[in-house]
């Protein structure tokens, strides 16, 4: 395999690194809650986890980071510094969907509901079932919704679901008067973003794995007409 | 021996911007990427659209500067980039941007304060001489810096309103101009009779060396709603400028001693204002040093500048930098 790859999650309030071997092996996994501190942190935390791997950067061979959705900021502080990273050592960098990898790291069949706050009880979420061995399905699109919302929607599936992401934290308890809702894990760390690449690329799916931001939404502006 | 190359990186506002500086002072080559028509819709810089922008562009910004200097990425020997002020979200994508380029490589880096830049870029006609007087008027900030090294820097005035810059885009708005307002006020300004219109004069208690252009502001409103004609009100607005800067550093002057002025930031390349500066530095003995043109606005030159001159003087800055939206007072 072509090198170790280092992974790098700041979408949300937890930063995440983490190094795998050019097989998947985990060598290291670095969470650190740090909201607001992720463009402070972030190369500091990945000196740290390379150390804690017995890592050189220069022993990086590939880059993977998640592309979003997620905090707007955060997205673009682990887009600049992987892509930054990437053009200094000479290395491909992959942008990963960052809720479809959350969901990937489940392999029990099943439907999975990966959703980030985003605040004023919005999430920026999605629904993905898994089904054999290759990536989940996508079942609802990925979005910005009232969580509310988008529990609705998933309750058309009559079917137990697992809520994934930092909103089981932030809003235990709009899930836990869901019938089908159970609450998973609030982090999944950054290890997940190099495991779905690897699949992404076995599968030929190269396409998802661009570096162009998920912010799925506009910029919040308003054009005002100018009165002179 | 291989010459130290200096690699600049600025994203404090609606400028993606990087440069290439050799360690003898030789500029090798200077991208930007300007979003003026981005933000022209909203009728100003949108933070949010700014820092997206920033983000498209950075990598292709540098390549681009790389390209111009003939020179590749694994040659830069330091990195520099802007840590404030600015806006938050813009900078954290130069700053995130550098700092992994330049731990990737293992290279030193070197925060710069984005206003003292603007000085600095005047260092890029000819090398650092300390103490220096700089007055730095641009459409974000206008500042009257007593530099006494790169990171000793006084700062003796500033503006407690608009920015010059500002007022002279507000100015230009009221009289029916388009965006940027400095280059339209000028070319009006020519045809003008700064007599036909009268502004208030702007002063500040004794001994302050601050400047305000709101004043002005308002008061060339005021005249064009009695209709004046514009290019009378343009010339006055241009005077009135002038006079609030020249009697700010002719004071500042000789309250230091230094011997010349540095007039820098996007209003510097105003053809009136770098005329009647040098006619009134040339009076009183001195001298005037300005930027090229293309170093007036925002570049990663200037940047590449300041952070050459700071690295020379032994600094450093910590993986752990973050961004600097407000740096006051001025620590840089």
């Amino acid at each position: 395999m072509s090198g170790n790859w280092l992974c790098i999650a700041t979408t949300g309030d937890i930063l995440g690194v983490a190094v795998l071997g050019g097989d998947g092996a985990l060598l290291a996994d670095l969470r650190q809650s740090a909201p607001r501190l992720h463009s402070s942190l972030l190369v500091p935390a990945i000196g740290e986890t390379l150390r804690l791997a017995g890592l050189t950067p220069a022993a990086i061979g590939q880059i993977a980071v998640d592309r979003g959705p997620g905090s707007y900021t955060g997205i673009r502080i682990g887009l600049a510094a992987a892509q930054a990273m990437a053009a200094g050592l000479g290395v491909p960098v992959y942008g990963v969907p960052g809720l479809w990898a959350s969901a990937a790291e489940r392999r029990l069949e099943g439907l999975y509901a990966p959703a980030l706050d985003a605040r004023r009880q919005d999430a920026f979420c999605a629904l993905y079932e898994v089904v054999g061995a290759g990536l989940p399905k996508e079942r609802i699109e990925p979005g910005m919704r009232p969580v509310v919302d988008f529990l609705r929607e998933c309750h058309v599936f009559g079917r137990p679901f697992e809520v994934m992401g930092d909103i089981v934290r932030r809003q235990p308890e709009l899930l836990r008067a869901s019938p089908f809702a159970r609450l998973g894990p609030d982090d999944l760390g950054a290890a997940r973003l190099g495991n779905f690449a690897m699949r992404a690329r076995e599968e030929g799916l190269d396409h998802v794995l661009s570096t162009a931001a998920l912010y799925l939404r506009p910029p919040a502006a308003t054009v005002r007409k100018r009165d002179g | 021996m291989k010459e130290l190359l200096c690699l600049g990186v600025e994203t404090s506002c609606d400028e993606t911007a990087a440069a290439v500086l050799r360690g003898d002072g030789q500029m090798l080559g200077s991208a930007v990427a300007s979003q003026i028509d981005l933000h022209e819709a909203f009728g100003g810089v949108v933070p949010e659209v700014a820092a997206r922008r920033h983000l498209e562009r950075i990598g292709p910004v540098v390549q681009e500067a790389l390209a111009e200097s003939g020179v590749e990425l694994a040659d830069i020997g330091l990195v520099a980039v802007t840590r404030g002020p600015g806006l938050a979200g813009a900078l954290m994508v130069g700053i995130s941007w550098a700092k992994a380029f330049a731990f990737a490589r293992g290279l030193p880096i070197v925060g710069v304060n984005h206003v003292v830049a603007h000085a600095f870029a005047a260092y890029l006609e000819g090398p650092p001489r300390f103490p220096d007087l700089a007055l730095v008027a641009s459409g974000g900030h206008t500042d009257l810096l007593l530099m006494h090294g790169p990171s000793e820097v006084e700062v003796l005035g500033r503006s407690r309103d608009d920015a010059a810059g500002e007022a002279f885009d507000k100015v230009a708005r009221t009289l029916g101009l388009g965006y940027p307002g400095g280059p339209a006020i000028e070319r009006l300004a020519l045809s003008g009779d700064p007599g036909a219109a009268p502004l208030p004069h702007v002063a500040m208690f004794p001994g302050s060396l601050d400047f305000s252009f709101s004043g002005l502001k308002t008061a060339t409103q005021s005249l064009s709603r009695q209709g004046l004609a514009p290019a009378d009100i343009a010339a006055a607005f241009q005077a009135a400028v002038f006079d609030q800067l020249w009697e700010r550093a002719s004071h500042a002057l000789r309250q230091t001693g230094t011997r010349r002025l540095i007039f820098s930031g996007g209003v510097s390349a105003n053809g009136y204002l770098r005329l009647r500066l040098e006619q009134a530095l040339a009076g009183a003995g001195l001298s005037l040093l300005v930027p090229p043109l293309r170093y007036t606005t925002d570049n990663a030159a200037m940047i590449a500048r300041l952070g050459l001159s700071m690295y020379e003087a032994g600094q450093r800055s910590p993986w752990d930098m973050g961004a600097e939206p407000v740096i006051h007072p001025f620590k840089p």
